[in-house]
C-alpha cells in the first residue's frame, strides 16, 4: 500500500508543490508588507477607494478592523482567492489521480497488478489528503516563520492553526467530492465539467449571499460557507463547520469506494 | 486454466459479447481472431476483472475474474491492446514500478531487454509506437506468470521483433504457460497457436484446432499462361475467371490444386501467384462473405 501511495504522490509532487509554494510565497509577501501598509495608511486608503460591493465579493468584513496579518488574510487570501485556488487544486489532482488515468488508460499500469480497486482508491484518497495537508502546513509554517522573523508581524498561533485546520477540512471535503465525480465518467472532460460546474456555482452562491440580505439564504447552497475565515479570526470556534466538512468528506469518500468498485472500465 | 462460460455483455445490437465460451489449457496458445470491434478486447477485459459480465462467468486458475480479480491478477501477465503508460516516466522507471507492483525478477527483465532492446532512458512521451510496444512486452513477460493475456502483442513492432516475440511465445508455451492472444498478424497466429476462435459481432463463429482451421481454408491462385488459347481452355474446363492470358480460381472440394496442376503440366506456364496466408483466407471467408448481400 505504501508503495502505491508513494508512487502516486511522487507522480503528482510537482503540482502539489507548485500550489503549496506559490500560495505560501503570496502569504509571505502579504505578511512582509503588512507593517508598512498599516504604518502608511495605504491599506485603509485602498479599502475606502473600492466600492462596497467589490469588498463584499472579496469578503472584506466591514465590522472587522484590519489590525493584524490574520485579519488582512481572512479578508483577502482566505476569501474568494482561496475558494478559486482550492477548486483548481483539487480538480487538477483528482483529474491526475482518477479522471485522466481512466480516460487515457494509464490506470491499467496499476490495475494489471494484483491490486484491488479499493486499494487504488485508498491510495488516491491518501495522496489527495497528503497533498491538502502539505498545502495547509506549508501555508501555516510560512506565516508562523514570518511571525518569528519579520518585525511588527504579530500572528496569533492558535488562530493561525485553527484557520489551517478549517482550510484542511475544506480541502478534504472538496477532494472527496472531486474524486467521486472523477470515478463516474470515462471522459475526463465530463468529470472536469461536473466538478468545476458545481464548485464554481458554490463560489458564486457564496459571493451572492454576501451582496444582499435578500440573497443570504444562498449561502446554504455553498460548501464554502463552512470556511468562514473572518469568523475564525474573530475567535469564533469553527468546530461545527470542521465537523460538517469532515462528515461530507467521509460521505463522498465512501461513495467513491462504492462507485469505483462497481463500475466497468474500458481501459 | 482460462475458462469462459457462456459469457454475455450486451452493449446493444452486435456490440459486446454474446454467449462466449472457450478454455485455454496450460501449455497451449489460444488465438482470438476477429475484426476491430468484434469483442476480442472486451473478452480480455472480462478476464482482467475490468468489466463485469451480464451473465456467464470468466475464471482463471479457478478464481472468478470479477469477484476475485486480485487473485486472478497474481496469476496473469497482461499486455493491453492500447499501450497507455505515464508519459513523463522513462522506460526504466516504468519497468521499476512494474517490478515492484508485480514482484518480478531483475534477471528476467535483463533477459527480455536483450531480446527486445530499446533505450530505457527515454521518456514514454518520446517513444515511438514500436518502442512503447517493446516496453509493454518486457513489462508483461517480466512477470513469470502461469497465464498471459496478450491483446495484439506485435502491433507496431518490426518483423525481427515479431519473430523474437514468436520465439518467446513458443518458449513460454513449452514451459507450460496458458496464453490467450488476440491478433491480426496471421503468420504469427499460424506459427504459434494450438487452437483459435473467430469472433464476429460478439459471437464466436468457429472455434477449432489451428491446423483444422487452416485445412478448411480456400486458397486463391492466379496463373499466367504463355498462350491465349490455353488460358481459354483451362478457364472453360474448370469454370475459372480469365483476364487475357491469366486465369484465377479459388480452391474448393471440387476444384483442387492437384487437379489443376495435372492439366497445367501440359501447358506453357509463365507464373503462378498464390494468395495471402491461409489463416487470412479463413478470416476473409468468414468476415467478407457474410457481409456481402
Amino acid at each position: 500500500m505504501m508503495l502505491l501511495v508513494w508512487s502516486l504522490f511522487k507522480q503528482n509532487l510537482k503540482p502539489i508543490l507548485a500550489y503549496s509554494i506559490g500560495t505560501s510565497l503570496y502569504l509571505l509577501m502579504l505578511a512582509a508588507l503588512f507593517p508598512t501598509m498599516t504604518q502608511t495608511g495605504v491599506l485603509e486608503a485602498k479599502l475606502e477607494a473600492l466600492p462596497p460591493e467589490m469588498l463584499k465579493v472579496f469578503k472584506f468584513d466591514s465590522t472587522m478592523l484590519l489590525d493584524s496579518v490574520l485579519a488582512l488574510l481572512a479578508s483577502n487570501y482566505y476569501g474568494v482567492i482561496f475558494e478559486f485556488i482550492a477548486t483548481f487544486f483539487v480538480i487538477s489532482l483528482a483529474a491526475r489521480l482518477f479522471a485522466r488515468p481512466i480516460d487515457g488508460g494509464e490506470l491499467i499500469l496499476y490495475l494489471a497488478a494484483p491490486i484491488t480497486r479499493h486499494r487504488y482508491t485508498f491510495a488516491a484518497l491518501s495522496t489527495m489528503l497528503l497533498a491538502a495537508f502539505i498545502f495547509v502546513v506549508l501555508n501555516g509554517v510560512t506565516l508562523q516563520m514570518s511571525d518569528w522573523l519579520i518585525p511588527d508581524v504579530a500572528i496569533d498561533t492558535v488562530l493561525l492553526w485553527r484557520l489551517q485546520l478549517n482550510a484542511f477540512a475544506l480541502l478534504a471535503a472538496l477532494s472527496a467530492f472531486t474524486l467521486f465525480v472523477a470515478t463516474l465518467f470515462d471522459d475526463e472532460r465530463r468529470a472536469f465539467a461536473l466538478s468545476a460546474g458545481v464548485l464554481i456555482f458554490s463560489i458564486v452562491a457564496s459571493i451572492l449571499s454576501g451582496l444582499s440580505e435578500s440573497f443570504e439564504w444562498v449561502k446554504y447552497l455553498s460548501v464554502f460557507t463552512l470556511f468562514d475565515a473572518n469568523a475564525v479570526v474573530k475567535n469564533d470556534e469553527p468546530w461545527l463547520s470542521i465537523g460538517l466538512l469532515f462528515t461530507i468528506s467521509i460521505l463522498f469518500f465512501s461513495a467513491t469506494f462504492v462507485s469505483f468498485h462497481r463500475r466497468d472500465l474500458s481501459i | 486454466m482460462i475458462h469462459l462460460e457462456r459469457l454475455t455483455k450486451d452493449y446493444g445490437p452486435g456490440r459486446g459479447l454474446f454467449d462466449v465460451s472457450f478454455d485455454v489449457l496450460p501449455g497451449s496458445i489460444f488465438g482470438f481472431i476477429g475484426p476491430n470491434g468484434a469483442g476480442k478486447s472486451t473478452a480480455i477485459r472480462h478476464l482482467m476483472g475490468l468489466i463485469s459480465p451480464d451473465t456467464g462467468r470468466a475464471s482463471i486458475g479457478g478464481y472468478d475474474c470479477w469477484k476475485q480479480s486480485s487473485d486472478v491478477k497474481r496469476l496473469v501477465g497482461y499486455l493491453p491492446g492500447e499501450i497507455s503508460l505515464p508519459a513523463h516516466l522513462t522506460g526504466d522507471q516504468v519497468l521499476d514500478l512494474m517490478m515492484k507492483l508485480h514482484g518480478a525478477s531483475g534477471k528476467r527483465r535483463d533477459e527480455l531487454l536483450r531480446r527486445f532492446p530499446f533505450d530505457t532512458d527515454t521518456r514514454v512521451r518520446k517513444m515511438s509506437k514500436g518502442t512503447k510496444q517493446k516496453l509493454a512486452l518486457v513489462g508483461c513477460f517480466m512477470k513469470d506468470a502461469p497465464v498471459y493475456l496478450l491483446d495484439e502483442p506485435t502491433s507496431g513492432i518490426d518483423p525481427l521483433m515479431q519473430e523474437r516475440f514468436m520465439e518467446l511465445a513458443l518458449e513460454e508455451k513449452a514451459r507450460g504457460k496458458a496464453i490467450l492472444m488476440s491478433s491480426h498478424h496471421f503468420p504469427e497466429m499460424e506459427k504459434t497457436c494450438d487452437r483459435a476462435a473467430l469472433i464476429k459481432e460478439g459471437r464466436i463463429v468457429v472455434e477449432t484446432d489451428i491446423d483444422e482451421l487452416i485445412r478448411s481454408s480456400r486458397k486463391q491462385y492466379r496463373i499466367e499462361l504463355g498462350q491465349d488459347a490455353q488460358a481459354e481452355r483451362i478457364a472453360q474446363q474448370f469454370g475459372m475467371t480469365r483476364h487475357g492470358r491469366q486465369v484465377e480460381f479459388i480452391t474448393s472440394e471440387k476444384l483442387t490444386l492437384n487437379a489443376v496442376i495435372q492439366v497445367l503440366a501440359e501447358c506453357d506456364v509463365r507464373a503462378i501467384h498464390s494468395s495471402s496466408d491461409d489463416l487470412e483466407q479463413v478470416f476473409m471467408h468468414y468476415y467478407m462473405e457474410e457481409e456481402s448481400p
